[in-house]
């Protein structure tokens, strides 16, 4: 803690400003300038972070470096999550699973980074963005509107890697152009050669096995332009995450992204205008980690918890752009009450429809079905990866090394395939969106939607061929649900059973349409019992979306022998 | 053109031949069999025709019904048909059949047809096909749901088998409907009501699915937050050498599509219900 050099009232850093702030005086200081934060040690450390960003020295990872500084760490009793404080302060709530409650503190060290990006938005900007975002989405609950509660927003420096690759030496594609003569094929065959330069210094990765890789992918990215040498004066007021997270986790992600850059710059070069280069052409890229691979820093992130029962919901703000990166779960009341507007709009509507059949009312209600089951399964799907953390690789690295070998495998095949793909020119810019299935299920149904409207107009409608696909569709959907619910934490009795209420009305409607049964009250009948059921695992779809937008209580007992209680 | 539209041209060009090759035998269709009456009506000029082969109605409820008819027939012409004669017995069985009768009769004038289609083929317990079809101004108005509608509405009003109460409730849902251009639809209402609650919380979903999309930051976002270069010296394609591949053209070059889909059919639009 640093006092003010006029008098002696307490320095906080001041995003805004970019100084340290007297709270008294209000006088302000450069923070590399003031006292304690620059000692003796760091002295010895800046010769070597001018070599940053620059040739380097010949070290290949700064880790265990042995600079350390004297922290506080405030550890929650009840999840094991720690925070890290240069202040002495009275905390009254925890981060990482909202208890209000005293965390306990003990003096320890921690290691010093090298780099920081000090904050810039400040609590007041964070909290006007946060209470925005939570005003664009219709059913959020009031608690999260609340002025109060957003003050326990805490800025957390999180701790990251950051990486400098790049590639410099020859290249030489294969390439080829083709054209048709007569009945043969002539291809002319040429090598695409060029001396290339390249580097791409500050790609960044948490290293925090507590900060979950879903957020800090959607905060990002950082200006690395804007890295400073690490001075503990910019933590004041601040606090701190420890990292944990080796660095080596991230380095095929790195060099990934150096290797699609360099390829996609040199492929576009004009000299190779009309050439199309060969399957195996990327991988001849082979970028490196320049000598200072990896280096520790500090980036800003605004953080608050919401507590519900057993599950936490988090606002994650960048504390340098105000990017935010915040789930929020619905709020039943309100969700109920803007269902029925939307009801009663989507019943207006449907007064222009001409009355249906009730064949074709099954027909549609299955559609809708088969919709509703999508949305339950990819929120299923979603729920299971995001509890098991099965996308952070930082976290599975530590606790989960079997699961981290798998993801790191199926992150290679997935690597493989792309490159088997036919056309290089067409180079994957996007990874799979994570709800690409359900995109696929929606197009095979407004497919299968098509000749119904069609037909519907037009008074051709095979309606039992239509019904017999959405049933066959709904059975596979609801099984593949059904098999996913058991990877759920808890409850999972009602998903399964509203599935099968579901499909078993869905095999009644099959049989009366197979067989023909005559009376129009047996086809009214399936279509009201198959609405119905709908509407429940509508419902059903709600609870399971809030368990989407929470997760369970983080067990963070990092410093303990029982690592992932699980 | 699916199939089915295909049969049903087809269907409609052989009836216009079968039709053809039977006007030098019968000179105009209907006093055949002698159950087929045909009536003029007094106020709008259109034709009535009841055709009870199945003997279904007695004598007042033929009297009460030609009445109804006469009202509906300012709209057009007005059949009631009862027919027994085996068929394929489903619904575009008796559509077939109901077209081809009023086509026979009165081609593309306006009109509405009732046809009750006794046929053992259909289930065991009810095995009559109710069907109702309308043509030229009238296939606008009363569209096949409706047609559909009024059947339904006919069947579940009147006790079972009561077939003089469903042509009747027919005749006077259609008279009411090109009347006041509304016809009763429970069922349309009770099953919008549950569709309008499905939609408004599929609304609300994909409202919310939509706030919670992930918003991870392309490579071009990324970039401008690195310190990068990229330089390149000595560009140059160069040619290594030219391979051949044999690969014969093939050696049809499309040809034409051949024929136009045949104008033989007619429109129509119709609807049904099983009793
Ligand atoms: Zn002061
Ligand atoms: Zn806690």
């Amino acid at each position: 803690m640093n006092s003010c050099p006029n008098c002696g009232g307490e320095l906080l850093f001041d995003p805004g400003s970019g100084k340290l702030k007297c709270g008294f005086c209000e006088s302000m200081f450069d923070p590399t300038e003031i006292g304690a934060g620059k000692g003796a040690e760091e002295e010895t450390l800046t010769a070597e972070q001018a070599a940053y960003m620059g040739e380097g020295s010949a070290k290949e990872e700064h880790q265990g470096d042995g600079k350390e500084f004297d922290v506080t760490q405030y550890s929650c009793p009840q999840c094991g999550g720690s925070i890290y404080s240069t202040d002495e302060s009275v905390t009254g709530f925890c981060s990482y699973c909202g208890a209000s409650l005293v965390l306990n503190s003990r003096m320890s060290k921690m290691k010093m980074p090298e780099k920081i990006i000090p904050f810039r938005i400040t609590k007041e900007q964070c909290k006007e963005k946060y209470r925005a975002h939570v005003g664009k989405f219709l059913f959020a609950p009031a608690e999260y509107k609340d002025p109060e509660y957003l003050e326990r927003f805490r800025g957390i420096y999180m701790p990251y890697w950051v990486y400098n690759t790049g590639f410099n030496g020859p290249l030489v594609l294969p390439a080829n152009r083709s054209h048709r003569q007569g009945d043969y094929i002539i291809t002319e065959n040429y090598h695409c050669v060029g001396q290339v330069e390249s580097y791409y210094r500050g790609i960044s990765y948490d290293a925090s096995s507590s900060f979950d890789d879903h957020y800090s992918r959607q905060i990002a990215p950082f200006d690395a332009h804007t890295l400073v040498d690490f001075n503990t004066n910019y933590l004041s007021g601040y606090y701190a995450d420890m990292q944990d997270v080796k660095p080596a986790v991230y380095k095929s992600e790195v060099l990934d992204f150096a290797k699609n850059q360099i390829y996609d710059s040199f492929i576009k070069e004009p000299e190779f205008r009309g050439v199309t280069m060969g399957d195996s052409a990327k991988n001849r890229v082979k970028p490196q980690l320049e000598a200072e691979g990896a280096v520790s820093a500090f980036f800003p992130v605004w953080f608050l918890s919401f507590r519900n029962r057993d599950r936490v919901a988090y606002a994650v703000v960048n504390g340098q752009t105000g990017k935010i990166c915040g789930d929020i779960p619905i709020d039943k009341k309100r969700f109920i009450l803007y269902a029925l507007i939307f009801s009663v709009l989507s019943y207006l509507a449907l007064l222009i429809v001409p009355a249906m059949t009730p064949k074709v009312l099954l027909v549609v209600a299955s559609a809708i079905a088969i919709v509703c089951l999508s949305l339950l399964l990819s929120t299923l799907d979603k729920i299971v990866r995001r509890d098991k953390r099965l996308d952070d690789k930082g976290y599975l690295s530590l606790y989960n090394r079997e699961q981290y070998s798998e993801t790191v495998a199926r992150q290679e095949k997935k690597k493989a395939r792309k490159e088997q793909k036919p056309d290089p020119n067409a180079v994957a810019k996007k990874a799979e969106t994570p709800g690409g299935r359900t995109i696929v299920t929606l197009i095979i149904i407004a497919l299968s939607l098509l000749p119904n409207v069609i037909g519907y107009f037009s008074g051709t409608l095979e309606t039992n061929l239509v019904f017999a696909a959405e049933a066959v569709i709904m059975l596979i959907v609801g099984l593949i649900a059904m098999a996913k619910s058991n990877y759920l934490p808890k409850k999972t009795m009602g998903i399964k059973a509203g599935i099968f209420i579901m499909l078993v009305v869905m095999i009644y409607n099959l049989f009366i349409n197979m067989l023909m049964v005559a009376g129009d009250w047996y086809y009214y009948g399936g279509a009201f019992a198959l609405m119905v059921s709908i509407i429940l695992l509508q419902f059903m779809t709600v609870d399971q979306y809030n368990l989407l937008a929470t997760r369970p209580l983080p067990q963070l007992n990092r410093k303990g022998g029982d690592d992932s209680a699980r | 053109m699916t199939v089915r539209d295909k049969c049903r041209t087809i269907a409609a060009i052989l009836t216009a031949l079968l039709i053809f090759s039977m006007l030098p035998v019968y000179s105009r269709a209907g006093d055949g069999d002698g159950s087929e009456e045909w009536t003029k009506s007094k106020e709008s000029g259109n034709t009535l025709v009841y055709d009870d082969k199945y003997d279904v109605l007695d004598k007042k409820e033929k009297k009460a019904l030609l009445k109804l008819m006469d009202e509906l027939s300012i709209y057009g012409n007005v059949c009631f048909v009862t027919d027994s004669e085996p068929g394929i017995a489903d619904e575009s069985d008796a559509d077939r059949k109901a077209d081809a009768y009023y086509y026979e009769r009165f081609e593309d004038e306006d009109g509405l047809l009732l046809l009750f289609d006794y046929d053992e083929g259909y289930t065991e317990e009810e095995h009559c096909m109710m069907w109702m079809v309308t043509y030229g101004a009238l296939e606008k108005k009363i569209r096949p749901s409706k047609c559909n509608t009024i059947l339904d509405n006919a069947y579940n009003n009147n006790s079972y088998h009561d077939w003089y109460g469903y042509a009747a409730s027919s005749f006077q849902q259609a008279y009411d409907l090109l009347e006041t251009g509304r016809l009763a639809e429970p069922m349309k209402y009770i099953s919008n009501i549950f569709l309008a609650l499905i939609l408004g919380l599929l609304i609300n979903f994909i409202i919310a699915m939509w706030s919670i999309r992930s918003r991870i930051p392309g490579d071009d976002e990324v970039l401008l937050g690195l310190f990068q270069s990229y330089k390149t010296s000595g560009v140059k394609l160069d040619y290594v050498g030219t391979t051949r591949t044999y690969s014969p053209q093939s050696s049809s070059s499309g040809g034409g599509r051949s024929g136009g889909g045949g104008g033989g059919g007619h429109s129509h639009s119709g609807g049904g219900h099983r009793a």
